[in-house]
């Protein structure tokens, strides 16, 4: 099967995409209040030493995913482990993304439809568009890019007339520590999530790309999300935004303009299915491309569908409540996503140099 | 009760289209990758089974819940 090549454009527009994915419609960054986009420059900060080591392993072995440099680098069996934990992290993130989906539209549309209809909906068509491969993906998240930032910009200049400024200030009035709370909520989500692109960038086009993809998407990602969260603080005021599971929807709902331009909320609907469409694919992606190394398969397309149909049982039966679910992404998410996003890739980052630089020994 | 009996009833009809769609011509071909197909695609098929007819399936996220309040002494 020949290789799938995506452009470096196509690479960032996925990662931004994958990183404003559920954040867009969950925000993050919670504790700190209104001081959130403080939370979240310093979030963009934290996650820059993380970004440099991600990219620097897929730029020391260039065309290689993280499961094959793992087995390269640490052994056939420490690499299958840490390849195990690398598809674990990919398919239980995935499922909890489709939860997300799911809880949003069982709370605010549709009611009394069972949640696991949409979300059964929702996985098949992710099934369909990973079957067709990362280059479609590229190719439809550089489409609906520009659908999804065209709806921000306009929803920026609407919501305008409802923003109220007092609602950002006094900065620091809680002091430093929720606004650190949150920077490092808001580096394990969504930021720190993109360790999932290590399985799939291997279609990259040469060595030096991971660095333009990986950081480009970091900085608009965080520049939108930062914008998300200064507007859905200043129109809802943080007393209300934390009554709120869903900030953006009630935000945007606010929008009345000479009285015919209004219930604007399912445009924000819109702009979570395009996020979390190629959220979920990137996961179920990942997590196909790994199993398919772990049992050297030839093509990942064939394992797609069941993984894709475990992904829902598991999105199913992960949460009991919407309730539980935003308890388990404040509480526990930070403290369970650290050493997928921050202690296997550096293992296996010192790993990649210790072998290059032996390589480099022999050559010389 | 009803409602456990239309649940099986789906789940059985989506899974028998799925495997003859997807599996039946794999097996016929005897491509590569049937047995993780089918191994894969037949616990899917009894974890959905279980969840449709009301059985408590293991869910990993209380386990983890557990281990992370046990090492953070949390409870």
């Amino acid at each position: 099967m020949s290789k799938e090549v995506i452009s470096d454009k196509q690479a960032a527009t996925l990662v931004t995409v994958f990183l404003i994915g559920s954040t867009l419609i969950l925000g993050t960054a919670a504790q700190a209040e209104n001081d959130m986009w403080i939370s979240i420059i310093l979030g963009v900060i934290i996650t820059i030493p993380i970004y440099l080591i991600y990219s620097r392993i897929l730029s020391l072995f260039p065309e290689k995913d993280i499961f094959e440099i793992s087995e390269q680098v640490l052994g056939k069996l420490m690499g299958k482990a840490m390849g195990l934990l690398h598809i674990w992290f990919a398919f239980h993130l995935g499922a909890l993304v489709l939860r997300n989906y799911g809880e949003f539209i069982n709370v605010l549309a549709l009611t009394a439809t069972p949640i696991i209809m949409p979300m059964a909906m929702f996985i098949f068509i992710c099934i369909w568009g990973v079957k067709l491969g990362i280059e479609v993906l590229g190719r439809w998240a550089e489409l609906f890019a520009l659908v999804l930032f065209g709806l921000l910009i306009i929803f920026a200049f609407l919501v305008i007339p409802e923003m109220k400024l007092e609602n950002i200030i006094p900065v620091l009035y809680n002091g430093i520590a929720p606004v650190i709370d949150g920077a490092f909520s808001a580096f394990a989500f969504p930021f720190g999530e993109a360790v999932v692109f290590l399985s799939v960038f291997g279609s990259l086009k040469n060595s030096k790309s991971a660095y333009k993809v990986y950081f480009s998407g970091l900085l608009i990602s965080g520049v939108t999300i930062m914008y998300v969260l200064i507007r859905n603080v200043a129109v809802l005021g943080s007393n209300q935004l934390k009554l709120l599971y869903f900030p953006s929807y009630a935000a945007i709902a606010r929008i009345d303009i000479g009285t015919f331009l209004q219930r604007l909320e399912i445009v924000v609907a819109i702009i979570f299915l395009i996020a979390v469409f190629i959220k979920i694919c990137i996961c179920l992606l990942a997590a196909c491309i790994g199993i398919t190394k772990i049992f050297k398969l030839k093509d990942y397309r064939k394992i797609v569908t069941p993984i894709g149909l475990l992904m829902l049982n598991l999105s199913y039966l992960v949460y009991d409540s919407t309730m539980e679910m935003f308890d388990w992404v404040t509480n526990f998410w930070l403290y369970y996503a650290f050493p997928f996003q921050v202690i296997l890739p550096i293992i296996i980052w010192i790993a990649c140099e210790w072998q290059s630089r032996k390589t480099k020994t022999k050559m010389s | 009760m009803i409602n456990i009996i239309i649940n099986i009833i789906v789940i059985i009809s989506a899974y028998i289209l799925i495997g003859v769609i997807e599996w039946y011509p794999m097996l016929k071909k005897k491509e590569n990758g049937i047995f993780v197909y089918g191994f894969l695609f037949l616990g899917s098929f009894v974890i959905s089974l279980l969840l449709g007819m009301k059985i408590k399936v293991p869910n990993p996220a209380k386990g983890i819940e557990a281990i992370l309040s046990m090492l953070l002494g949390w409870r």
